[in-house]
């Protein structure tokens, strides 16, 4: 009797909770918006079946030496995945838009206003001074940004803060519009902006180079994403690597997303995800898109009101990053207001200057923090 | 308990250094811009004298 009371013991269906089953529905959501709506399949496919496995019982794949707990540690604990996924960013962007109108640097740094106003409101909520600015950086719309962070200052929320990060990411068409609207009018919308001028190849090498100094001398705690950013750009701004351009924009990509995918998903058990404390991540989140978008536009009016060359405020709620979908939102706007309004080159600017801006954002929270 | 005046400051660092950094890039990116811009033009001159 107490050998066969030992052999069931050790198989997994006796042990499984009713929060085990409820992370195992929160997964088939994810994989139902995944694969049925599209919504950011690359991440909600693995970052689902990392939740679905992980709420197995006894498999040990969390434990110490488990499978996931070694993608866990080794790949978000020590920060080596995140930065990757920069390279790989990196290797894909083009600054031009940003060389060409470098003052859309500050329509990048206008839109992180969202982060600070949604840190306000965590601490409100009651959550403390490391969650609220792992909360805060959603509204910079930036995943691996999230997530880099979280594993600094609050590892047991990093779970909830990427599936709202990357959530809501999808949900910039819908979030952006109202908001734009609202605080423009139809005319300022319509407004056609000066095309921007050629930028030479030179310009884009000694971008990455310039910005690296800036940055990792300023805020050097941003330094692990920024520097594999720019690598990333250097790269492909050279001309010289293709191979190593491919390979961080491709297949290095795509094996770092399912790591991280999976790693993430992993630390979303019954007991760390299932509290008030997730309700709280996900209102605040849209909390901190909405005044990202909004704190873009505004300063992108205010800057009209003392500059020569205007831009249209559509561009700055392309501040937000979700690149380039927040640039494509805005430049739909702008064409409903005028069909031969053209401004997704001009909505690039803010939108690349915000993944710049929130990566400085995340290191000035870990200074001030840690 | 929320330590108000530690949260205060770590939101005003933040908001500091993230214009801070962007507005220094940015005009170290016109310097460079203007600077690489002109070099191209006389380089271009040369060529035509």
């Amino acid at each position: 009797m107490n050998q066969l009371i030992e052999i069931f013991s050790g198989v997994g269906i006796t042990q499984l909770t009713a929060g085990n089953i409820a992370m195992w529905l929160i997964a088939f959501v994810l994989f139902y918006l995944a694969i049925k709506k599209g919504v950011e399949p690359l991440l909600l496919v693995p970052i689902g079946f990392g939740i679905f496995a992980a709420n197995f019982p006894l498999t040990g794949l969390l434990e110490e030496g488990g499978l996931f707990y070694i993608f866990y540690h080794y790949g978000i604990e020590n920060e080596l995945i995140p930065p990757l996924i920069f390279l790989g960013l990196g290797a894909m962007t083009d600054f031009g838009p940003v060389i060409a109108n470098p003052k859309t640097l500050l329509l990048g740094a206008a839109a992180q206003l969202g982060v600070y106003v949604a840190f306000f409101g965590a601490l409100l909520m009651g959550f403390t001074i490391s969650e609220a600015a792992c909360i805060g950086i959603i509204g910079g719309a930036d995943g691996p940004t999230s997530i880099f962070l979280s594993a600094n200052l609050a590892p047991h929320m990093m779970g909830s803060v990427a599936v709202a990060a990357y959530s809501y990411m999808a949900l910039v068409p819908i979030i952006i519009p109202p908001i734009a609207k609202l605080l423009t009018t139809k005319q300022e919308r319509a407004m056609v902006m000066t095309q921007m001028r050629m930028v030479s190849k030179t310009e884009k090498i000694v971008f990455p180079l310039l910005t690296s100094i800036v940055i990792m001398l300023l805020v050097p705690k941003s330094a692990p994403l920024i520097a594999m950013f720019m690598l990333g750009n250097l790269f492909m701004e050279s001309g010289v690597v293709e191979r190593l351009t491919n390979v961080s924009r491709d297949a290095l990509m795509n094996i770092v997303t399912i790591l991280l995918g999976v790693g993430v998903g992993s630390t979303m058990t019954a007991e760390t995800f299932l509290t008030w404390k997730t309700i709280g991540v996900f209102i605040m989140g849209v909390v901190a898109f909405a005044f990202a978008t909004a704190g873009g536009v505004l300063i992108a009016k205010l800057m009209n009101l003392f500059t020569k060359n205007k831009v249209n405020p559509l561009i700055g709620a392309a501040g937000v990053s979700a690149v380039p979908m927040a640039a494509r939102v805005v430049h739909n706007l702008g064409a409903e207001a005028n069909p031969q309004n053209y401004l997704l080159m001009h909505a690039m600017g803010p939108n690349v200057a915000g993944v710049i801006g929130t990566a400085v954002a995340a290191g000035a929270f870990i200074s001030a923090i840690l | 308990m929320v330590d108000w005046d530690a949260a205060v400051r770590v939101a005003l660092s933040g908001i500091v250094s993230v214009f801070a950094v962007l507005a220094v890039l940015q005009v170290t990116v016109q310097v460079a811009g203007a600077i690489i811009n002109s070099q191209a033009q006389k380089q271009k001159e040369k060529q035509k004298a």
